[in-house]
Formats: structure tokens, C-alpha cells, sequence
């Protein structure tokens, strides 16, 4: 757990717990933050896998212009996890694999 | 949609652009990408400095929240957080997506306050999840306020390299060390090189990584210092490669531009009213060039009057007193910040007619 509960520069604020699902697993969290930093408070920084390059992939930029971060959201593929902030019962996945229109075509 | 000014981006350039319009009666629309306004202001807690005139010594998240609760409350601005500018129609209409559909506004002028964004710097397992900018493990412990990691280097030795380091090390993280790979360190303010040594934060020249190790994300890394191998255990690399101008949209447009060194590379051209070489294109804070906190605010300052100008709001003769005005504002707060930026400034804006074409290397 990595939460800055008390911020020396900051003042308290108030914050309303939600749950999100991270493959599968439910992970309590905090409404306004990004689900990329929800992720990191549990130590899970790798978040998909370059599958070119056989690389990890994780947070790198926070400010949505490296594209690092993807993330399957709600069934959507290849969202910045770093420009989406957390809602209740959002179920995320990590980016492993093509998406799923791609892989049927690669099938054939 | 229909407005008669777009600001594309709501960081503090973008901000100060809308009111400066606004203010003079335009009908501003402002559209942000992510779900906030206040742009990269939003997680500086230190000191800003370098602030135009009549603008008290505050903290950036201060100053974020300011402009944010002044815009709101403005009748003639609309603004749009969660949209990001998708492409441009042949009409002149913006294309907006907002994650759920696309949609376009039309508009008269447009101002591009899209900011910067921070180079990487290269070397073996850079891409490890653990390395990231030093802008991120900001955002990380500043907006979010969760910890990144717990041990970590810093890349880079520029003043906001250490005030990074600092505001890591406040929240409890261990930083070992910032590490320059120069034989001489790039911060300005010596009070803030002070204030790392203070704290215990070891400053190392001449060091460079060698290599960031780990399994699925970063767990060691070696340096070289001096010429010497050293290996470290930690969860975290910082590293600052320096801001780069985003102005992509500038080049939709089919702006011209030049290349300044100094400014961040290839910028737009633009006249002393922040015009480019596009009609109705305006452009203000790091994306018209790379420059300080205060400077980033004068040139939205600039571009919303200009605009307002060229709307008919203000008469070319009030527009010009004012206008003079806020470059001497700018030259004050540039000059202090780096009177070198401040000079690469000025002959940017002589250059406009003899903008070069750029040329990509193959």
C-alpha cells in the first residue's frame, strides 16, 4: 500500500472508496484518482506486454502521450490507463494480446 | 457546435488565453483532453516563480485552482474537459472525440495551448514499467497521491529535476541520488542545489545508466560513474530528458516552422501577436516554445488578446497598448527565468518571414 494519506504540502481531502476489478481480482480504491495510479498503490506496474517486442509496458509519461499504459477497460482495448479515472465495479484487464478483431482475422 | 474562439488545451496558458478572450467579450470554447482543468499546474507544489505582475508568490496547484474556479465562472467560456481534438474538417470545423462519439465545432479562431511533454532519455530497459518521466512520479505523488515506488534515481539535473527530487523525498520515497551525465550539473537556482544537499540527496556528474534490470519491471540498476560500474536496488527511475513542444495540431494546420534550439526544436513561427503563418492560428505557453511558469501565462495573455483583436472586440490601437504591455511583462519574466530563452524568443518572432521548411532526416 502506498497511499499518501497525510500529504505535507496538501491539504486533506475527502474520498469516497470505490472497488475496481483488476483481472479479476477486486482491488478498494479511491474516486478522482486515474486507474493507473490505482494499479500502482498495489504495486502492479507492469500492464501489458509489448507482443513485437516481447517488452513489459507500464506507466511512463502519466499525461496520456506515450500510450504506454494501455489497459483493457469495461471491454474496451487499449485505453490510457493514466487519462481514465477509477469508477465503481470498472473491470480492467491488462493489454497481453490483440485485440479480438484483429486475432479472428489472424486466425484464417 | 459553434464558437468563435477554440483553445485547444486547459493547462495554464490555454486558461489565462480564455480569460484574456473572454474578458474581451469572445465566445470562448475550451477543450481539454483529460477529465480536469489546470494542465500540468496541478501537481507543482513548490513556489512558482517568475509570476507577471500583480500575481501574488504562490504555490502551481494555488494558481490551478484560481484560474480553474475564475473560468468557470465566466459566461463566455464553455468548456469541454474529456474531449480531445481528433483532426480538422475541410470546412474549417474541429473534429472532437469524447470517447463515446465524434463531433465538430465550428469556429472562427483557434488558439493551440497544447503544452509540452517530457523527452525520455534512452539506455538499455528503459522501457521497464518503474521508469518513467519525472513528470509522472510528480503526478503520481502530488495529484494521485500514491507513491511510485520506494528507492529511486533521478536522471537529470535541471532545477526541476531537483524539485522533483524533493517533493519525492517530502512524501518518503528514498532517493539515492540525481545523476548528470555532464561533467557539470544543469539546475539554475543554486538555493534549490542547496536545499537537495541539505536533505541528503547525493548529486553525481558524470554518471550515466548503464542499464535498468528487472523481471516485468524495474528492480536494479547499474551505473556509470565516472567510468566506474556501481548497481543499485530499485523500484523507480525518474528521468527528465527535457520538455519538447507538442504541436501536432499546429502541423494540421500546415503552419510554418522554425527551428529554435533554445525554445525546444521545431516550433511554430508566429508574429509578436502569436499568430502563425495560418490564418486565425494562434498558439501560446510551451507549444509557441519552452519557457518558464510566468512566461507560459504572459504569451496566453498574448494570444487571447490578439484574438480578441482580430475579432473585432478591441481596436487594433488598445489592442497594441495592451499588447506592449504584456510583452514587457514577458521580457521581465523570461529574462529573469533565462535571458537566452527571452532572446531565442525574439528573433523567433523576427523570423516569421523567413520561416524554413522542415525537413525530416531519412
Amino acid at each position: 500500500m502506498s497511499y499518501i494519506r497525510q500529504h505535507p504540502r496538501l491539504p486533506d481531502v475527502n474520498v469516497e472508496e470505490v472497488t475496481i476489478h483488476y483481472d479479476g481480482i477486486p482491488i478498494k480504491t479511491r474516486k478522482g484518482i486515474s486507474v493507473a495510479a490505482a494499479l500502482m498503490e498495489q504495486d502492479i506496474k507492469k500492464l501489458g506486454e509489448s507482443r513485437k517486442l516481447n517488452q513489459s509496458r507500464g506507466l511512463f509519461c502519466a499525461i496520456g502521450r506515450c500510450h504506454s499504459c494501455f489497459v483493457t477497460i469495461n471491454g474496451e482495448e487499449h485505453v490510457r490507463s493514466c487519462m481514465v479515472t477509477v469508477e465503481d465495479h470498472m473491470e480492467i484487464y491488462p493489454n497481453l494480446r490483440d485485440p479480438d478483431v484483429r486475432s479472428r482475422c489472424n486466425e484464417d | 457546435m459553434k464558437t468563435e474562439l477554440i483553445v485547444v488545451g486547459g493547462g495554464p496558458a490555454g486558461l489565462m488565453a480564455a480569460l484574456e478572450a473572454a474578458e474581451k467579450n469572445v465566445m470562448v470554447t475550451i477543450i481539454e483532453e483529460s477529465h480536469q482543468l489546470g494542465g500540468q499546474f496541478r501537481q507543482q507544489t513548490q513556489f512558482l516563480d517568475s509570476l507577471p505582475e500583480g500575481m501574488p508568490r504562490m504555490r502551481g496547484v494555488e494558481l490551478a485552482n484560481e484560474l480553474v474556479k475564475k473560468v468557470t465562472n465566466n459566461d463566455n467560456i464553455q468548456v469541454y474537459t474529456n474531449h480531445a481534438v481528433i483532426g480538422l474538417y475541410e470546412d474549417g470545423r474541429v473534429g472532437l472525440n469524447n470517447g463515446k462519439e465524434i463531433l465538430s465545432c465550428q469556429t472562427e479562431k483557434i488558439i493551440v495551448a497544447t503544452g509540452a511533454d517530457i523527452q525520455a532519455v534512452f539506455f538499455p530497459g528503459w522501457t521497464l514499467p518503474g521508469v518513467m518521466t519525472i513528470g509522472a512520479s510528480q503526478i503520481m505523488v502530488n495529484r494521485e497521491r500514491i507513491k511510485p515506488g520506494n528507492s529511486t534515481f533521478i536522471v537529470g539535473s535541471s532545477d526541476f529535476a531537483l524539485e522533483v527530487a524533493l517533493q519525492l523525498e517530502e512524501v518518503g520515497i528514498n532517493v539515492l541520488g540525481i545523476i548528470e551525465k555532464d561533467s557539470k550539473f544543469h539546475y539554475r537556482k543554486q538555493a534549490l542545489g542547496e536545499q537537495v544537499k541539505e536533505k541528503g540527496i547525493p548529486l553525481f556528474k558524470n554518471t550515466f545508466i548503464e542499464q535498468a534490470q528487472g523481471n516485468g519491471q524495474v528492480e536494479r540498476v547499474i551505473l556509470n560513474h565516472n567510468g566506474k560500474r556501481e548497481e543499485y536496488e530499485v523500484d523507480l527511475i525518474c528521468v527528465d530528458g527535457g520538455l519538447n513542444p507538442i504541436v501536432e495540431l499546429c502541423q494540421l494546420y500546415d503552419c510554418s516552422f522554425t527551428y529554435n534550439e533554445t525554445l525546444g526544436g521545431w516550433i511554430p513561427s508566429y508574429q509578436s501577436n502569436f499568430q502563425t503563418s495560418a490564418d486565425g492560428v494562434f498558439v501560446a505557453g510551451n507549444a509557441a516554445g519552452i519557457t518558464c511558469q510566468g512566461a507560459v501565462l504572459v504569451t496566453g495573455k498574448l494570444a487571447g488578446l490578439s484574438v480578441a483583436e482580430s475579432l473585432g472586440k478591441v481596436s487594433a490601437q488598445e489592442a497594441n497598448l495592451i499588447r506592449s504591455h504584456y510583452w514587457s511583462e514577458l521580457s521581465k519574466v523570461e529574462q529573469e527565468f533565462n535571458p537566452l530563452v527571452h532572446e531565442a524568443r525574439m528573433e523567433h518572432v523576427q523570423n516569421i518571414d523567413q520561416a524554413q521548411i522542415k525537413v525530416y532526416e531519412s
